[in-house]
Formats: C-alpha cells, sequence, structure tokens
C-alpha cells in the first residue's frame, strides 16, 4: 500500500475499523449458519464459531466498551448508521418524528404554563412561607371569609406565624385629573410590606404611626402607576397625588413585579382603623396574610391555627360561634383552582406522548422484524446484546431528539395559543414561556420517549429466538407468534389511553353543554352593564346620591333604543357577598350556629323589569316606597320557601340583626323568580332586595337593556351621566352576555383544551392502528393468497381482518373505559349535571374509537384481501 | 528479499493463503479458511481470528487486493484475490518452503 494511502487511511481510521468488524462479524456469520446447518444446537453451534475464531473476538468486544474513546467513536458510528435507517425510511421517519413531535410539543407547552403558574416562586421574600388567614365560616360552608380586627389581633397570638398584617382590597379614585380613574388599590396594615418581605425601591414602609386613624395621609404608588402618573420621576417620594379630592403624600414606589393582593394593585395606603373598627369583633371585613416562622408547616400551621380558633371561639360565643381559622398558603391561594385543571391537562398531553410513543414503538418493532435476521445473527454470536440494544436505542434517541426540535417549534406557537385561549383571571399568565427549565424539560421528555419507543423493539428484537430467524431462511420475524402479541398488546394500549383521554374530554364536553343551556333566570342578550358613581362633592349626602341615580335613570331611560333601565349594587355575588342574618317576625331565632344569612342588594324601582325578572307575586318597587313609607323588600322564590313554606310570604316581616323594639321590620312585598348570580353552576341562595329610596347605596352598577346591540348605547349612557356630573366616576363596563362568557372562560379553556389533546390521541391512535393493520397484513399476504386460493370470498377475508382489529380496539376501549372510570374521579369538580360515570359519554366514545378502528384498519385490509393468489403464493 | 528469521508459522500461513489465492481466484476470509480445512483434509486447521490479521499484513504489503462484493447468500462481504506482487512472494515463498521441507527431511533421513 502507498504512504498515500496510509496517510488517507489516518482519517479513515473508524471506516477501517468498522470494515474490519464487519468482516469479522460476516465470518462468524457464515460459520453458525454452517454449524446450524449441520444440525448442531445453536449453543454448540454459537460456541463452536467462536472458538474456532479463537480468543481475540471477545477480548475485543469487551475492551472497545471500556475505553471511553471507543465508546464514543462508537456513538458517533451508532448515530450515523441511524441517520442512515431513518434517511431510507423517509416517509415512515417523517410520521414517526412528526407523531412524537405533537406529543412533545404539546408536553413542552403545557409544561411552560405549569411552570409559570405553579412552580415560579412568587415575587416575595422566601414566598414558601406565606399564607392566608381566613375565618373558616361553617355556617355557609365558606372556608375563606373576611375576619374582624380583634380576631385579627388575636390570632397573632400563636407560636407558628411570626407577623401577620391585615389588609382590604378598595378601588380609590384618583382626581385632579382631566377625568376622575378609579384604580385598584389596597388599605393595609403598616406591617403589610415587612410580613411580604418586598421593600419599596424608592422611599419607605408606612410607620406604626401612619396606620392610626386620622394621622398623615400617606400613599405608596406601584412602579406602574409612578411611571404613568410621575413618568418615572425620582423625586417623587413628598410630592402628593389627589385621591378623592383629597391630597396624599406618596412616601414610597415599589418594585414593578409587586402585584398584591390584585394582579392590577396599583397604590396601598394604611388602613388606619378608627377605634370603633377596632374594637368590633362581629365586623368582619378583613383579610390576613402571615409569614410562618422558619421550618413550620403547613399542616402545624394549620393544626395551631385551629387551635386558636377554637379558643375564640369558646371566648366569644356570640361573634365566633361557628367560625374558626382557615389557613391557605400562599402560592395555592394565587394559583387556586387552575393547579388541578393544568394538571388534568398535564396528564392528557402525558397520554398523547404515550400513544405517540407506543406508534413509534410499533414502528420499530415492524421495521426492527425486517432486520430482524441480521440482529439474530449478530445477538447469537454473543457480540453483546448491550451494543445491539445500544444501536437501536440510539435510531430511537435520533429520531426523539429530531421531534423534540419540532416539537419545540410547535410548542413556540402553541404557547402562544395557549396565552390567547386562557381565561383572563389565570394568574402570572403573561411569564409563560420557554426558559431552561422548560427547555430541560423538553429534553427530558425527549429523552424518555426515546427509551420508551426504543427499549421495548430493543429487546424484542435482541431476545429474539435465534432457532426461528435464522431457520425462517431470510424471512422476517415479524410474523413471529410473540411480536405479533407485542404488537397487539401496544394496539390495545393506545386504543386504552385514547378512550381515557376521550372520556375525559366528553364529560368535560357534556358539562359545558349542560351549562350553556342554563337559563340563569335574567336576561343574557342586550344589556349594559356600567358602574357609575357621582362624586361625593356635588353629591355629598345619600339623598342626593338616590336623586342622581334617579335622573341619570329616567335619562338613559329616554335613549332611542333603550328598553329599560334600573340600577343596583351588585349584579353578581361573590363567594363572600354582603349578606347578613335576621330575625323573622313570629318565628324564634335559631341558635346562631343555625343561622341563614340572606343577601342584601339595593335597586332602583325598575331594575327587575330591566334585567328581565319575572314577579312571581305581590308587585315591584315604585315611586310610593319612599324615605317616609313603611320599609318594603322584595325577595327571591328560595327565600320565601325557606321561611314561609306553604304560606303566603308576601306581607310578612323580617330584619337584618336582632329583632328588637326599635328593629326596623321590613314589609315583604314582591317574591321576584330565583337567578343565578353567583355563577352558573350555583343554585338561588335567600335574597333580599331593598329600595334605594329606602336604603340609599353610594355606588351601585346601572343595567341597560337596549334593543340591540348594547355597544351603541355606551356613547348616550356616558353623556347622560356626564351631564350630571362632570366628574362621576364610571368603570366596569361590560354585558351580561361578557360576565357570563367570562365565567364561564376557565371550563371552556380546560374542556378545549382537553378536546383537542383527546382528537390528538384519537388521530394517533387511528394511525397506530392504520400501521399496524398495514403491516399485519402484508406480513400474511401469502395467508391471504392461499385462503383465496382454497375458495375464502374476499368479503369474509375482509371480515376476518376487520374483527381482529375490532377485537383489538374493543378490548382497548373497554380496558380504558375502566381506567377512565377510576381516574374521572380527578376530574369531578369540573363536571356539571353529569357524573363522571355518565353512561352516556363511555358508549358514545366507545363507538367513536370503533369507527375510527374500522376507518383506519378498512384501507390496508382491502388493499391486502384484493390480493392476487398466484402472486401471493409467489412470495413464498 | 525477505528473510525469515524466526516467524516460520506466520511465513506458513501466508503462504497458505497465498497458495489458496493463486489458485482459486477471489475469496472472502471464510472461504479461505473453508478451503484450507478441506485441502489439508482438517489437519490444518487455523485459529481462524488470526487469518484477518494477516489478510490485512498481507493487504498492506500489496500482495493481495481487497474489495467488497456480495456473498452466495447475498450479504456483504470482503473478497481478496492475489496481486501482480503476491505472485511474486507466492514464488519466494514456495522456494522456501521447499527448501525448509528439503533440509528437514534431510535431517529427518540422515540424523
Amino acid at each position: 500500500m502507498s504512504w498515500t494511502n496510509r496517510l488517507f487511511n489516518l482519517f479513515r481510521r473508524e471506516r477501517v475499523d468498522a470494515e474490519a468488524e464487519e468482516e469479522v462479524q460476516f465470518h462468524l456469520v457464515a460459520r453458525l449458519e454452517e454449524n446450524l446447518a449441520r444440525g448442531m444446537s445453536l449453543e454448540d453451534a454459537r460456541r463452536d464459531a467462536a472458538r474456532r475464531f479463537g480468543g481475540e473476538l471477545h477480548a475485543r468486544e469487551r475492551s472497545r466498551d471500556a475505553d471511553l474513546v471507543v465508546w464514543l467513536d462508537t456513538l458517533a458510528r451508532d448515530v450515523r448508521y441511524a441517520l442512515r435507517n431513518l434517511a431510507k425510511n423517509r416517509g415512515v421517519t417523517m410520521v414517526a418524528a412528526f407523531s412524537l413531535a405533537l406529543g412533545i410539543g404539546a408536553n413542552t407547552a403545557i409544561f411552560s404554563a405549569i411552570r409559570a403558574v405553579l412552580l415560579r416562586p412568587l415575587p416575595y421574600a422566601e414566598p414558601g412561607r406565606l399564607a392566608m388567614l381566613w375565618m373558616d365560616n361553617r355556617r355557609l360552608g365558606l372556608h375563606e371569609d373576611l375576619t374582624s380586627f380583634p380576631n385579627y389581633e388575636d390570632w397573632k397570638k400563636n407560636r407558628v406565624f411570626e407577623d401577620l398584617a391585615g389588609f382590604v382590597p378598595s378601588a380609590v379614585i384618583l382626581s385632579g385629573l382631566e377625568e376622575p380613574a378609579r384604580i385598584p388599590a389596597a388599605a393595609v396594615t403598616w406591617n403589610f410590606l415587612p410580613v411580604l418581605g418586598v421593600s419599596p425601591i424608592l422611599g419607605r414602609n408606612f410607620t406604626a404611626e401612619e396606620d392610626q386613624a386620622g394621622q398623615a395621609q400617606v400613599v405608596i404608588l406601584s412602579y406602574g402607576l409612578w411611571q404613568r402618573q410621575f413618568g418615572g420621576d425620582r423625586h417623587v417620594v413628598g410630592k402628593t397625588i389627589e385621591i378623592g379630592n383629597k391630597p396624599y403624600a406618596i412616601v414610597g414606589v415599589m418594585p414593578a413585579d409587586f402585584a398584591f393582593p390584585a394582579k392590577d394593585s396599583q397604590l396601598w395606603r394604611p388602613l388606619g382603623l378608627t377605634p370603633a373598627a377596632r374594637a368590633s369583633r362581629g365586623g368582619y371585613f378583613l383579610s390576613v396574610i402571615g409569614r410562618m416562622k422558619r421550618g413550620v408547616t403547613n399542616e402545624r400551621a394549620r393544626a395551631e391555627m385551629a387551635a386558636v380558633g377554637a379558643r375564640l371561639e369558646a371566648q366569644y360565643p356570640d361573634s365566633n360561634k361557628g367560625y374558626g381559622v382557615w389557613v391557605v398558603p400562599l402560592l395555592d391561594q394565587v394559583v387556586g383552582t387552575m393547579r388541578q385543571a393544568l394538571l388534568v391537562l398535564l396528564g392528557a398531553v402525558a397520554f398523547v406522548l404515550l400513544i405517540a410513543c407506543v406508534n413509534v414503538a410499533n414502528l420499530f418493532l415492524g421495521r426492527g422484524a425486517a432486520r430482524g435476521r441480521e440482529i439474530a445473527v449478530r445477538a447469537a454470536l454473543g457480540a453483546g446484546r448491550a451494543r445491539l440494544v445500544r444501536q437501536l436505542l440510539t435510531e430511537s434517541a435520533v429520531l426523539s431528539l429530531f421531534a423534540g426540535l419540532l416539537g419545540l417549534a410547535m410548542a413556540f406557537f402553541g404557547i402562544r395559543g395557549l396565552v390567547l385561549l386562557a381565561p383572563k383571571e389565570l394568574p402570572r399568565l403573561d411569564q409563560i414561556g420557554i426558559d431552561a427549565p422548560v427547555l430541560a424539560f423538553t429534553l427530558a421528555v425527549s429523552v424518555a420517549a426515546a427509551i420508551f419507543c426504543g427499549m421495548l423493539p430493543a429487546l424484542r428484537v435482541s431476545g429474539v429466538d435465534l432457532n426461528d430467524a435464522l431457520r425462517e431462511g431470510g424471512r422476517s420475524t415479524a410474523g413471529g407468534k410473540r411480536s405479533r402479541y407485542m404488537r397487539s398488546a401496544l394496539t390495545v394500549a393506545e386504543v386504552a389511553l385514547s378512550m381515557i383521554l376521550l372520556t375525559g374530554a366528553g364529560l368535560m364536553i357534556r358539562s359545558l353543554l349542560s351549562l350553556q343551556s342554563i337559563q340563569p333566570g335574567f336576561r343574557t342578550e342586550n344589556v349594559l352593564t356600567w358602574r357609575i358613581a357621582p362624586s361625593r362633592t356635588k353629591f355629598p349626602s345619600r339623598p342626593q346620591v338616590v336623586g342622581f341615580y334617579a335622573d341619570l335613570l329616567q335619562r338613559v331611560q329616554s335613549i332611542p333604543g333603550v328598553l329599560g333601565a334600573g340600577a343596583i349594587t351588585d349584579i353578581f355575588l361573590s363567594e363572600t357577598p354582603n349578606s347578613g342574618s335576621f330575625s323573622v317576625e313570629g318565628h324564634p331565632d335559631p341558635p346562631p350556629e343555625q343561622q341563614i344569612e340572606a343577601t342584601r342588594d339595593t335597586i332602583s324601582p325598575n331594575y327587575f323589569q330591566a334585567m328581565g325578572v319575572p314577579l312571581i307575586r305581590g308587585r315591584f318597587f315604585n315611586e310610593h316606597d319612599g324615605q317616609d313609607s313603611t320599609p318594603v323588600v322584595i325577595i327571591n322564590e328560595t327565600m320565601a320557601r325557606r321561611f314561609w313554606p306553604g304560606e303566603e310570604a308576601v306581607g310578612r316581616r323580617f330584619t337584618f340583626g336582632g329583632a328588637g323594639p326599635n328593629a326596623p321590620w321590613m314589609t315583604v312585598v314582591g317574591i321576584v323568580a330565583d337567578t343565578r348570580r353567583q355563577g352558573l353552576e350555583k343554585l338561588a341562595r335567600c335574597e333580599t332586595f331593598l329600595p334605594m329610596t329606602q336604603r340609599p347605596a353610594i355606588g351601585m352598577a346601572v343595567v341597560v337593556h337596549t334593543a340591540s346591540d348594547p355597544a351603541k348605547a355606551v356613547g348616550p349612557v356616558r353623556d347622560a351621566a356626564r351631564a350630571l356630573d362632570k366628574s362621576a366616576v364610571m368603570f366596569e363596563r361590560s354585558t351580561i352576555a361578557e360576565h357570563i362568557g367570562e365565567s364561564l372562560s376557565q371550563r371552556r379553556f380546560q374542556t378545549l383544551l382537553l378536546g383537542l389533546f383527546s382528537l390528538l390521541a384519537l388521530v394517533l391512535a387511528a394511525v397506530g392502528i392504520y400501521g399496524v393493520v398495514y403491516q399485519s397484513v402484508s406480513q400474511r399476504t401469502n395467508e391471504m393468497g392461499i385462503r383465496v386460493a382454497l375458495g375464502a370470498r374476499r368479503s369474509g377475508l375482509l371480515g376476518m381482518v376487520l374483527g381482529e382489529t375490532l377485537g383489538l380496539v374493543g378490548l382497548g376501549a373497554l380496558l380504558g373505559g375502566a381506567a377512565a372510570l377510576a381516574l374521572s374521579r380527578t376530574l369531578s369538580s369540573f363536571l356539571y349535571a353529569v357524573t363522571a360515570a355518565d353512561p352516556l359519554t363511555y358508549a358514545a366514545v366507545m363507538l367513536l374509537l370503533l369507527m375510527a378502528g374500522v376507518f383506519a384498519s378498512l384501507i390496508p385490509a382491502r388493499r391486502a384481501t384484493a390480493v392476487d393468489p398466484m402472486q401471493a403464493l409467489r412470495y413464498e | 528479499m525477505r528473510t525469515h528469521t524466526n516467524d516460520r508459522l506466520q511465513g506458513t500461513l501466508d503462504l497458505l493463503v497465498l497458495k489458496t489465492l493463486a489458485s482459486r481466484g477471489r475469496m472472502h476470509g471464510y472461504g479461505i479458511t473453508l478451503h484450507i480445512e478441506q485441502i489439508s483434509e482438517d489437519i490444518l486447521r487455523l485459529e481462524e481470528g488470526s487469518l484477518y490479521p494477516a489478510l490485512h499484513r498481507m493487504t498492506q504489503a500489496g500482495w493481495l487486493r481487497a474489495e467488497w462484493g456480495s456473498s452466495e447468500k447475498n450479504r456483504r462481504a470482503r473478497y481478496y484475490s492475489i496481486t501482480a506482487a503476491g505472485r511474486r512472494q507466492l514464488a519466494e515463498e514456495e522456494k522456501h518452503w521447499a527448501q525448509l521441507t528439503e533440509a528437514v527431511a534431510r535431517v529427518l533421513r540422515f540424523a
């Protein structure tokens, strides 16, 4: 050999190695075959071949695996080999990579949401030690009720919390601008920021003195407000800002990422309670956050505070009977029901990925079969089973990593879609993105997928029965019984997984449909809602405010296209609505823990007409219900049924607070139909409505029933309000339809995604069934040919193939149905008007899967049964 | 001319391979093994593993030419054939072998 060749060989070293190895392999295989042909047992044949070759063989294999350089070398060779193999079957590879990529992409997108919403630490010092403390209202079964200041002070006497802080989320009116603006704010105890462990970036925190009633008027601004109102002025501290026409001194500015208690809190001021408010144990208005001592677990905090609550209950039975203390870790509070929703979705995408993996594993099994003989022989020679598994795993790893990259690209777009679809109230949504942990997750998922896809076929193929493999004379081993069983099992598995997902989605869709078909009891179309509050300076007294609303409603009513207008303090009820206990005339008061509270709202005379709520009995309010006439009230049906069952409630009297000689008895003049004001899924509670003339309210929401698109009324309504009061504050403009849409947005989001993922699962499973049937019938071409030659009818053959497939699909659907039954319990909190075991959903999903099964197997089955018997036989 | 001072055995293997290829043409390693076994009626049994280093060495020395082809069973195998230099070497080796066996025979006859 010339020196040029030698030089060339230096660069080709690894190729020379590979060739040498292949040569040896050839030799050993040839010897093995000859030995087998002579009738030696496999074990003898292998030992003989190895003995004749000499000791070098095994030594070489061993040293290869030990040497890192060689190991890397081998890896590079495996990768190149894998690439060649994958490129050879480009179509199959693309289908496999694409399905894997869909699975990986979906997982990445959902994980990025989970990371942003559930995993990312809150922007406070040691956020894990923060928790919210609530009154556990056992009377109403309401765990997160507000507390009173004396209770808050007593809660501080415990061994688990370093300190507690109280706050009241409220809005303030920024005046002194061209148009007054209402901004979300909070009134807080002076130690609020120290408990959260956050300091202002400019200025200082409040002092204890500033937190006294009637003390200096001071505020701390949010970063956003500082930027917007003061252009980020570094010397803003000491300047003033006008709130409700009074100047407040700015003492500090918070960092940009600080937003508590609400996502959009923009201003903080001291609570500054009056001595009376500080002393009222029955006045529930305060939210409480606490910082746990280091090393205190949530469980311990919960137990300790429950004990504190029980002590207070015994000490102050009048106010505290039936109330405990409820501790919620802050992250749980922020995330709320989204945790379970996101985890369910993560489960769903994991299933999708599993189905994709099963498809790829099946594909590899089929392809492995084609290479089965080569691999079997190498395995027989003891050429390192680990080495063979590695070779096959490299192939699936290359495929998975490619799919991972593709999936990452899909996730990038998926996340955008996710953000668009997500309900607005989803916390920390703005932080969703692909960052290092998300990338690590994607990589981990891809590797896991690679192992899952590759391991089964690798073990299967490398563990192949050599006698069969070698004696079949070059025919593939895929027809082997064990291989067929495995592929059948995988098919059953993917159908079962799809069944689980589809069932979950089906139940969610049924729930959403039943919710959407609910009639809330009020008008849902063409109703504009707008909170409008007159300025205090122009309308200082309550009667003046009532006058403002009366005039406003009259003006609005006369706007062309407006069919009706009314006002109410709260159109919808929150979890903790304004409510109170009351005494019914002629009924003895029940013990405090059995008392039922009724909500209290102030309305204008025409409110119910504008909202389309029917009157059941009695009358609506009218102009005769004045300040000096008999106090009157309208109640809803639920309240009438509950307190005057089988009796006429109209004309009866009750009073909020305790009955006494001076109690202002209110006479029921009307009963209105129940409405779902607390959310579509909640039944009405006991509700009372008082006329604004008798119980004036400062801020009310105006509802305007329009003949057509309510947006058209916006301008005229604004003009009407401005004509009465130039500085009236107008906010929260919406429509009833939008309110209802928003109340369903989380459910719609969840249902849509779950539906999307289960559809993906269905498609992947169908592709998988197609592939399995295709490979299985093409391996049985000659069987088909023989059957046809023996006179079998083609339709019979088709039926046979379809029957086999449907058997597998049916089995998978049954297994999946059983698993879904067990798993759908995790969904039950999301379900409405449908049980987790809803037979209709299960039957429909099963039918859908069977249809998908027929559809997926029909094409390959027809192709195979249309075979020409002569040609099929020639294949032998 | 190469001298074979202490590696007679290697020379023997070279001789057998060269002779086989010279008489049978293009063959793969396994074929060479079988041929030598058959002709010698299983008396000469190679340690098969040592055949390949010898083949590669002789290829590098330019006595053999190696090329990939497909076997009777349609599998990839490396085929060797003898070159002109190989034939010269074979003649050389044969001469040596004859000299050696003659020498040994003489010793056996007269010692």
